[in-house]
């Protein structure tokens, strides 16, 4: 028997998003956690059914607001080969630019958030003041700042010019001296090593076994990255050096983020280097009939997969899989036997990405629990 | 009755996609800073004002967001920001969805946009103070 549970969500101040994690404590020890999905549930997929493809790939876009341009480029590594359509290498190290783009806003913004869980709002404002000025890049580079739809098929619809470059590279000489400055202060902080290092352990060997990806499994001294891994658009042009580091607790999954930021900023750098003088192609480059493939990509939080189906050049079927589905299997375990006062730190680390990822059933194999379909509605098997 | 000034906010998000999740995250940020208008954001709904929803309304949070709304003490204001609030957005008619957000709870000001600017959803929250714009206020 379990003597409480502790309920947090689907409207919590520490969660952004809708879960409700339910973990039950033993004092102040929690000795097992679940989940309850579907509060963020949409139908993604099933509205990407027998659309146009340029239909769908406008869904796919805003399947989640933080990896918006990490979807459509999945959507697409699918979906060019199909047609046989070539990327020109300046289509190819934009989408690759705003991509890497995407990782910087997204990689600060859990920095911020994270800092807010351990009650330090100074680093919160100062992490989401910078953020700001990667979305005002965005807002230059093509005139959206969340969901940023700038690609096409086969194409994409803006040409950077020398001036946009010209002030990615100033926006980042005006970010990169606070940012190693506020790394310095969060790896010397003591309050943040008093509440990071050590806690949510997850070793080697249990990232392999739940297939972890993304900086979780970077952190626990797995070197996976896609990029690294299969390549795909620019990353044959610029080359990635993942940060992998070995300790697998929470203060290790906040440095890798913290590096990768900078390491995202020099590839940034670099590709914008590379950019050739062409304009990249007409809009419509190729029509697609039929065909099926896979694309995957490193989003913020790992790999994300797109399985796409196309018939009568119509989408038939669009499969997600996305990081967070990755590692979310990992959360009961790493949440049991920790103190209820790390749970939301710990839960920050693994970076939920709620919205993108409802589209999974959990079955449970072992105990038999059976819900019926109007528990399965309403998500009330609370106890 | 009115709410003067100073609105406390309560934010859900009803299964949105994050984007405007993140823009009114981004409202607090120093740039945007809902503090000058004396707004702030409050954890609990029981201390808010006006109550801030993103994203389709779906079939499992439906109860969910009544329940919030049904805390709030009085007099209380809703915001709905973003399409998928308002109609369903993308999502209108798909499996999970169930219905407007209107259909759910009274809202006072629908902020348009996908997603909208923080700038616009800092004004709809500052007009849902209004009486005018309450149903009780069109009536007069």
């Amino acid at each position: 028997m379990h003597r409480t549970m502790f309920p947090i969500g689907p409207q919590h101040p520490s969660l952004k998003e809708p879960i409700f994690l339910k973990l039950y404590v033993e004092g102040t020890v929690i000795e097992k956690a679940e989940f309850d999905l579907g509060y963020a549930h949409r139908g993604v997929e099933e509205k990407m059914e027998n659309k146009e493809i340029d239909t769908t790939l406008h869904a796919v876009q805003r399947t989640c607001g933080i990896c918006s341009q990490c979807h459509s480029l999945a959507f697409l590594n699918a979906v060019e080969p199909m047609g046989q359509i070539r990327i020109p290498k300046r289509v190819a190290l934009q989408r690759m630019v705003i991509a890497e783009l995407e990782r910087i806003h997204s990689h600060m913004l859990w920095s911020g958030v994270m800092m807010h869980e351990m009650g330090l709002e100074t680093l919160f404002m100062y992490y989401m003041r910078e953020r700001e000025k990667i979305l005002d890049v965005f807002d230059e580079l093509t005139g959206n700042r969340v969901h940023h739809s700038a690609d096409l098929i086969g194409t994409m619809k803006m040409n950077f010019s020398e001036e946009d470059i010209e002030m990615i590279s100033k926006t980042f000489d005006s970010m990169k001296d606070k940012l190693e400055d506020y790394r310095r202060s969060v790896e010397g902080h003591d309050v943040i090593r008093d509440r990071c290092i050590g806690k949510g352990k997850i070793t080697r060997a249990d990232a392999v076994k739940y297939g972890l990806v993304g900086p979780v499994a970077r952190a626990s001294g797995i070197s996976y990255d896609v990029r690294v891994n299969a390549p795909y658009l620019g990353y044959q042009f610029v080359k990635v050096n993942p940060v992998v580091r070995t300790e697998g607790d929470v203060h290790a999954r906040t440095l890798v983020r913290l590096d990768e930021t900078f390491e995202s900023m020099r590839i940034v750098e670099e590709a914008c280097s590379k950019i050739p003088k062409s304009k990249v192609p007409k809009y419509p480059v190729k029509r697609i009939f039929h065909g099926q493939g896979a694309g995957r990509v490193e989003a913020p939080r790992g790999e994300n997969f797109h399985f796409v189906k196309i018939d009568m050049a119509k989408t038939k079927r669009v499969k997600i899989r996305t990081p967070t589905v990755a590692n979310l299997v990992m959360y009961p375990k790493v949440l049991q036997g920790a103190d209820i006062t790390d749970a939301p730190v710990i839960v920050m680390s693994m970076d939920p990405c709620i919205s993108c990822m409802e589209r999974v059933a959990v079955i449970k194999k072992g105990k038999t629990e059976v819900w019926s379909s109007h528990e399965l509605f309403r998500g009330k098997k609370h106890d | 009755m009115t709410i003067k000034k100073s609105p406390w906010v309560s934010f859900y998000n009803a299964g949105g996609c994050n984007g405007c999740t993140l823009e009114f995250l981004a409202c607090t940020n120093p740039k945007f800073d809902i503090t000058r208008f004396g707004i702030e954001v409050k954890a609990s709904a029981k201390h808010a004002d006006v109550l801030v929803v993103t994203g389709i309304v779906n079939k499992h949070n439906r109860k969910r967001i009544i329940n919030i709304y049904e805390q709030m003490a009085e007099p209380k204001r809703v915001v709905a920001v973003g399409a998928c609030a308002i109609t369903g957005g993308i999502y209108r008619g798909s499996q999970a969805h169930a219905g407007p957000l209107d259909n759910v709870i009274p809202v006072t000001v629908y902020v348009p946009g996908c997603p909208p600017r923080p700038e616009t959803i800092i004004k709809a929250i500052l007009e849902a103070l209004d009486d005018k714009n309450t149903k009780q206020g069109k009536k007069d």
